[in-house]
């Protein structure tokens, strides 16, 4: 079954068919809220919690992109969570649960381990907005459309708001160079 | 900082640069006009040239972050979806009929205090009575509390309200029929009032605990 098929089953409550739009997203959700939360199970939960809301909704899905309206139920999920840890430290990423490209030899993935450590702790400290753009735009590589659609904001935000993220996640990386393996420095 | 650099009489600034157009540059989302204009700017300004540089580079590192591998399947087995399809239709229900009894007890309440408490003994504030009757507003309440009350006990004792109508102390024509029904004594509507009140408290906790279940599900 395409994606279509599937979607109209699962608004006739069909389970097993909604299951496979969750095989189909879970990895892009899960990351999605991983970078947004910076915490490996506050993610888990929170992408358990948007499946399950979107299960719940899914009878007044409208058509339009499945994508889009599944994300914006994850970062919805995620500002909900985001304002609940605030004052909670994060916990690092496990160096287990990430996928390593191809061919990539085990220096390169402890290497890029330490990249995503950096990194990551740059994107916490962007206001959630500016995060939330910042991933969904260079982390996934959605075009600013989709994201002015999965924010509910005008093209003209997203714009302003990415070009705000990024320079600000530089001047982060910039300051904290020593954090950053040599090979990936600015 | 705001040096601006003028060619062809158009200026533009360094900031307005690194603010608003290099990220969109960095893109491909620039108009023809606007990338020629940041094009002209960097063949000349090292500094803006090098903020691209910098920029740039960190957009490469965001895309060579790892992807995470999922913990687990997010996947809903078949009798939790049951179970979540019939949480979430009773936490629909439950939350429409703690709206009706919020809204069902506002009306007996409101009447209550309007007219009920306003029922003449002596001297009558008879400007409001003329008021209130020509409004019709009085009628209107008893209607809706003529749903609520068990039918009308023929030999009840006199109530405030029926010493008040029987001894009308104005002579306006617009009979005061509301306040003589003897069933719908202030102790009536005061048991309604409880009832009402206990139903709508119970209504309330159970929605709050339906709403808790459906979002503390995680999965298997």
């Amino acid at each position: 079954m395409d994606e279509k098929q599937l979607i109209a089953a699962a608004k006739r409550g069909d389970v097993e068919a909604f299951n496979g739009l969750i095989i189909a997203y879970q990895d892009m959700a899960y990351n999605l809220a991983y970078r947004i939360l910076g915490d490996p199970d506050a993610a888990a939960d929170a992408t358990q919690e948007a499946f399950i809301s979107a299960f719940r909704a899914v009878r007044r899905f409208r058509g339009g992109s499945f994508k889009a309206w599944l994300l914006r139920i994850i970062t919805n999920v995620c500002y909900d969570r985001f304002r609940r840890q605030k004052r909670r430290p994060t916990t690092p990423l496990e160096a287990l649960y990430s996928i390593p490209d191809r061919k990539e030899d085990p220096e390169s993935f402890a290497l890029r381990q330490e990249l995503n450590r950096a990194i990551q702790a740059g994107i916490q400290t962007l206001p959630y907005d500016q995060r939330v753009t910042l991933v969904l735009s260079d982390v996934q590589g959605l075009s600013y459309k989709e994201i002015a659609q999965i924010t509910g904001s005008s093209l003209g935000t997203v714009k302003s708001r990415l070009s705000r993220a990024r320079a600000k996640l530089r001047d982060w990386l910039l300051e904290h160079e020593e954090l950053l393996p040599e090979r990936y420095r600015l | 900082m705001f040096k601006s650099r003028r060619k062809g009489g158009k200026s533009i600034s360094c900031e307005r640069i690194r603010q608003e157009l290099l990220s969109a540059y960095i893109d491909g989302e620039l108009s023809s006009e606007e990338r020629e204009l940041v094009e002209a700017h960097l063949s000349e300004c090292e500094e803006c040239a090098r903020d691209l540089r910098t920029l740039r580079r960190t957009v490469e590192l965001l895309g060579e972050l790892p992807t995470l591998r999922v913990p687990r399947s997010f996947a809903i087995p078949v009798p939790a979806a049951k179970s979540i399809t019939r949480l979430s239709r009773a936490y629909a229900f439950l939350r429409v009929a703690t709206a009706l009894a919020v809204l069902l007890l506002a009306i007996v309440w409101a009447g209550d205090v309007l007219f009920i408490g306003r029922a003449p003994s002596a001297p009558p504030p008879t400007v409001v009575l003329e008021l209130e009757a020509e409004r019709g507003v009085p009628f209107a309440t008893g209607m809706v509390r003529e749903k609520a009350v068990p039918p009308p006990v023929p030999a009840a004792p006199p109530t405030r309200e029926r010493v008040s109508a029987a001894k009308p102390t104005t002579p306006q024509p617009v009979p005061q029929r509301e306040f003589t029904r003897p069933w719908l004594g202030p102790g009536a509507l005061r048991w309604i009032e409880i009832v009402l009140l206990f139903v709508t408290i119970v209504l309330s906790l159970t929605t709050v605990m339906v709403r808790r279940r459906t979002k503390s599900f995680r999965g298997e």
